[in-house]
């Protein structure tokens, strides 16, 4: 009996040692399949006998020389993603069953990078069907892909009802402001856009400084919702002042922080995250932006925690 | 292996396929290998971090998955339908040519208690505590196992930490199971005595 107790501990200690060690990031991982997808393509399209583009040495760290430069230089950079509507949707949906060699080229263009990280893909297509944590996306030119999410996986949409403002709810509300009371035109559900000076303007009305307005005349202001009714509400800003807000038919509700249920089948929807096989995509951002509009993503390089502020920049942007 | 008919994908989204299968398609289709990479690459990685750091396990992850990826078509689907043998084998392989820096790391530790290979590596404030608090044991561990033979210590940490399979580290490194039982018992033994447990005295007490 003590016998195997100790054989036991001694193994258990073995598995023990370094067990701190962690496994890989997300970013790490991504740098080296990129690569391998790389040495993929290579092999599908290179001529006989020429090796593999799969550079050694440049699986998971960035590659040495002059590669390795261009890539810190890409990272470095603050690159600006627009993800428009239906535009979009045509320069992103190339792949799948395509017959031929177009369906090589074709596959490596269904998921395209998101500038400023390279590893993070984005795909944009109608909303076909949500089945239970994944939904399916049809591309413009008719390819499907089937977007994977789990919990950490953001989700906002512009669909959402006046029903959904209720009283207590923490709101963005954009539209053209008159004697202290705003027309709202856009309402953003969920956490307020982050202070933005450059944005700061006399407003109309008596909605003076404290709140933000912009060229075309509209007045932001941010606060939680109160007196909620169907034609209206009230924003209770952070230093108590309370802005009347009319609602109408025309106003769009912008959800935020939604769940899959809340997103509209057959709207334009936008995911970013990492591709998978198959076709499909593990996402950490799903969108379903103003009909015609775009939705803007500032990724400045491939770190988890940078990927995380863009993704929180861009729902909280108050268009 | 017979294409199930109609859409691949279509298939594939029924049942996930195995690493097998995904090596099959990717002859075909070879993008289609990066599913073999979702799926091993990040235990792999953690595998050769623990035994040589995070530098030296990314240039070995990459050439890992380089070369299987050269090799996929000669993979015989046949003998393992798990592709982990097969992997842990090649990176083996690799590991082997940086036996010296690890032989060296391990003594390092030993003699300072400061892990090089750890320190590589971002670790919660708890994890750094725990290692603290063991530190006498992990320093001995360290000694024992920079003084096994590479072909003892690469069994050793086959099974205790990629877990493999007796059969699955005789396929990886291209050894008769026996051999295997072997070298982990030699291994283990040398452990054990370096943990301060007299092997002998606990042979005479199982025998009572």
């Amino acid at each position: 009996m003590n016998t195997a107790m100790n054989q036991a501990d001694e193994m258990e200690r073995t598995v023990a040692f370094r067990a701190s060690a962690g496994f890989p990031s997300q970013a790490r991982l991504a740098a080296g399949r990129e690569h391998l997808l790389a040495a993929a393509m290579a092999e599908q399209g290179r001529a006989e006998g020429a090796p593999p583009a799969w550079p050694r040495h440049a699986g998971l760290r960035a590659p040495a020389g002059s590669r390795r430069h261009a890539v810190l230089a890409a990272s470095a950079a603050a690159a600006l993603v627009l993800l428009g509507g239906a535009g979009y949707g045509a320069a992103a949906a190339l792949t799948g069953h395509a017959p031929g060699t177009a369906g090589t080229a074709a596959k490596a263009a269904v998921l395209t990078s998101v500038s400023g990280c390279a590893t993070l893909k984005q795909v944009s297509g109608t909303l076909e069907q949500v089945n239970g944590s994944s939904l399916v996306l049809k591309t413009s030119s008719g390819q499907s892909v089937t977007v994977t999410t789990s919990a950490a996986t953001r989700v906002a949409t512009v669909v959402g009802q006046l029903s959904d403002i209720t009283d207590g709810a923490p709101v963005t509300v954009t539209g053209p402001g008159s004697d202290g009371t705003i027309a709202a035109q856009v309402v953003g559900l969920g956490n307020p856009a982050p202070p933005n000076p450059q944005k700061n303007a006399p407003a109309n009305g008596g909605l003076v400084q404290t709140h933000t307005q912009t060229a075309q005349g509209d007045v932001t202001v941010s606060g939680t919702v109160s007196d909620a009714s169907a034609t209206g509400f009230t924003v209770i800003e952070s230093d108590g002042a309370q802005i009347p807000v009319t609602t109408s038919s025309d106003t769009l509700v912008k959800i935020r922080q939604a769940s899959l249920s809340e997103l509209q089948t057959g709207a334009t929807t936008i995911a970013v995250g990492y591709a998978g096989p198959d076709r499909t995509l593990s996402a950490m951002l799903i969108a379903q932006p103003l009909p015609g509009g775009r939705f803007m993503l500032s990724v400045q390089g491939c770190s988890s925690s940078s990927i995380q502020h863009a993704i929180t920049a861009a729902l909280a942007a108050d268009d | 292996m017979p294409e199930p008919s109609g859409c691949p994908e279509q298939a594939s989204a029924m049942a996930p396929p195995d690493d097998a299968a995904i090596i099959e398609r990717s002859v075909r289709d070879p993008e289609a290998f990066a599913a073999l990479y979702d799926r091993h690459a990040a235990a792999l990685h953690r595998y050769v971090a623990r035994r040589l750091g995070e530098g030296a396990a990314d240039d070995i992850v990459a050439d890992t998955f380089l070369t299987a990826f050269r090799k996929r078509a000669r993979y015989d689907p046949s003998a393992a339908r798990d592709a982990r043998p097969w992997l842990y084998g090649i990176a083996a392989n690799l590991i082997g040519k940086h036996t010296r820096s690890e032989v060296r790391m391990l003594r390092a530790y030993a003699r300072t208690g400061a892990d090089p290979v750890l320190t590589q590596q971002e670790t919660t404030a708890d994890d750094a505590f725990g290692r603290i608090e063991d530190a006498a044991d992990q320093r001995d561990l360290a000694r024992a196992l920079a003084t096994l033979a590479q072909g003892d210590r690469e069994v050793l940490l086959m099974i205790a930490w990629a877990d493999l399979s007796y059969a699955e580290v005789a396929a990886a490194l291209g050894i008769p199971v026996g051999t295997v039982r072997s070298r982990l018992n030699r291994a283990r033994t040398r452990i054990r005595a370096a943990l301060g447990t007299n092997p002998t005295s606990l042979h005479e007490v199982s025998l009572r």
